[in-house]
């Protein structure tokens, strides 16, 4: 069975031989270990695929890594301090509520980036100005979120034209403990939004892969009637046993293992933390697969580790 | 007389409108603008922050809060100034050397302004020194330090280390808060506190500075 069939069966809950393990590595930190870091790699082909040393820049980010600010596709300004990390946007283009009747989103393609609808809208408005439209629940605000529906609604129909087996999302939907909105106001706005473009994606034949950092337990039922087939929720803001309770078998969990304290744990808590999410979420069936960011602040054992523990427990059987 | 029952309703609802009249009205009823914010407007404010930590509000609604809040204090700041009322302490809040996330920082601020205390906003990015200088300067008895990522978590600590080290340290308390702090972790940089949320910033802050709740 190639990797990939098994990734499917994990997603599909169709009996996979093994759970899917994914470790990524963000350019920081290819900047930070380097070769160091490559040996790693070359020892967990499994894991990185065969990796030809010297294959990598080690300091060649892509334009939104890079230090300084830009302006994106929709007139975003964002900033970027820390060089091979997620900047973020400083500048909003619709800062009063009068702008967002005359706002035009891009017209051509422009792709679907990290932040494509509920974050697109704080991006545009600012944060507290959207958290006040939502408080209030002016007009402007059912228009902006139809303008950035409607420009999404655009990129997916040119996403699924290339007939993809999984159409991948990326939006952080809660705060570390907390939803930002209450859940009623989330699902009478946005949901039909991911729903409209989660239809899109499963009529070309497209299953839906969505990420989301923060809390958001409380919503992830509605994610999964928006069309999620499957979920990458953080355990720190969620709870190993709030996913259990809410979304094991009903979603496949590509669970983002608690990044906020990789730079802190030992070795030993890595594999402890591996072994108790494994132990809780696992099903015979599938609907499990594992994932590890590590950030430059990420110890190399600590990495080595990650991947010796998820090496370990791909083959966990109950 | 009336009491504060409608003023304090109308801060948790977000009516920034009826909020400053009501107040003009126990104003013109002779209370003292100390008494008005004492009694009326903070408690108000106390309210929408247990309603958050219960998950009945959410961020829209605190902010409306404390939106009419301002409009509130807004009526009475000169009165405020002129009989020379203190705020409960002066915070100077920011967001640590290499972040520039803000959001957690500005609900703090809110939160805080809030439970009647002066924030000092000192920004994003915020180098070591410079929390230092503006501590001195605007007489900080409280730093709020902010990340959210855990590559600058370590500013924290530098921090705290510049406070230390320039000699201030005992002049000020220091809380930390932010998507990936925990308490060990407070505990282990010489932090005075953490709070996970705006709204236990507001009883840590108290807390720290004994200020009653």
């Amino acid at each position: 069975m190639t990797k990939q069939e098994n990734y499917f069966r994990a997603t599909d809950f169709g009996v996979p031989e093994w759970i899917p393990i994914r470790v990524s590595l963000m350019p920081a930190t290819w900047a930070k270990y380097r070769e160091a870091l490559e040996e790693i790699v070359m020892e967990f082909p499994f894991i990185f695929g065969e990796h030809l040393p010297g294959s990598i820049g080690f300091d060649a980010f892509d334009g939104t890594y890079n230090e300084g600010e830009f302006t994106d596709a929709w007139g975003c300004v964002w900033k970027n301090v820390a060089p091979g990390l997620d900047g973020m946007v400083v500048g909003h283009p619709l800062p009063n509520r009068r702008d967002v009747r005359n706002f035009e989103p891009p017209t051509g393609i422009v792709g679907l980036p990290h932040g494509f609808m509920f974050m697109r809208l704080y991006y545009l408005r600012g944060f507290e100005q959207l958290m006040i439209d939502f408080a209030e629940e002016p007009p402007e605000l059912q228009m902006l979120i139809d303008k950035v529906l409607e420009h999404n609604l655009m990129e997916v129909d040119a996403l699924v034209k290339a007939k993809p087996d999984m159409a991948v999302f990326g939006d952080d939907l809660g705060n570390q403990d907390f939803l930002p909105i209450h859940p009623q106001k989330w699902r009478k706005y946005l949901q039909p939004c991911y729903a409209q473009m989660y239809a899109k994606c499963h009529a070309a034949g497209a299953r839906v892969y969505m990420h989301s950092d923060g809390h958001i337990i409380e919503i992830i039922d509605n994610l999964i009637e928006a069309g999620v087939d499957i979920l990458n929720p953080q355990v720190g803001a969620n709870g190993l046993d709030h996913l259990a309770r809410v979304a094991k078998g009903k979603v496949a969990i590509d669970l983002d293992l608690d990044r906020q304290r990789f730079p802190f744990w030992s070795p030993a808590h890595i594999e402890a933390h591996v072994r108790e999410a494994v132990e809780m979420l696992y099903a015979p069936e599938g609907g499990l697969l594992l994932y590890a960011e590590m950030e430059p602040d990420v110890p190399l054992e600590n990495i080595r580790a990650m991947c010796e523990t998820l090496m370990k427990f791909k083959d966990f059987d109950g | 007389m009336q009491n504060y029952d409608e003023l304090r309703e109308c801060v948790i609802a977000g009516k920034k409108a009826q909020v400053a009249e009501l107040v003009r009205k126990h104003l013109d009823e002779g209370k003292t603008a100390k008494d008005v914010m004492d009694n009326g407007l903070i408690p108000g404010m106390a309210i929408v922050g247990k309603k958050f930590q219960e998950g009945e509000f959410f961020i829209p609604e605190m902010l409306m809060a404390a939106r009419s809040l301002n409009a509130g204090l807004e009526v009475l700041r000169p009165l405020l100034e002129a009989s020379d009322v203190k705020p409960v302490a002066k915070v100077l809040m920011g967001t640590v050397k290499g972040d520039i996330h803000d959001i957690g920082k500005n609900l703090v601020a809110v939160m805080l302004r809030g439970g009647g205390f002066e924030v000092i906003d000192a920004g994003v990015d915020v180098p070591p020194d410079k929390f230092v200088e503006l501590a001195r300067e605007n007489g900080a008895d409280l730093i709020g330090l902010s990340a959210l990522l855990t590559t600058t978590m370590p500013s924290m600590k530098d921090t705290i280390d510049a406070f230390q080290s320039q000699g201030y340290r005992e002049n000020v308390k220091i809380m930390i808060g932010g998507a990936p702090i925990t308490q060990e972790y407070a505990d282990e940089i010489g932090a005075d506190g953490f709070a996970r949320n705006a709204s236990y910033a507001v009883e840590l802050a108290k807390k720290l500075l004994g200020v009653a709740a």
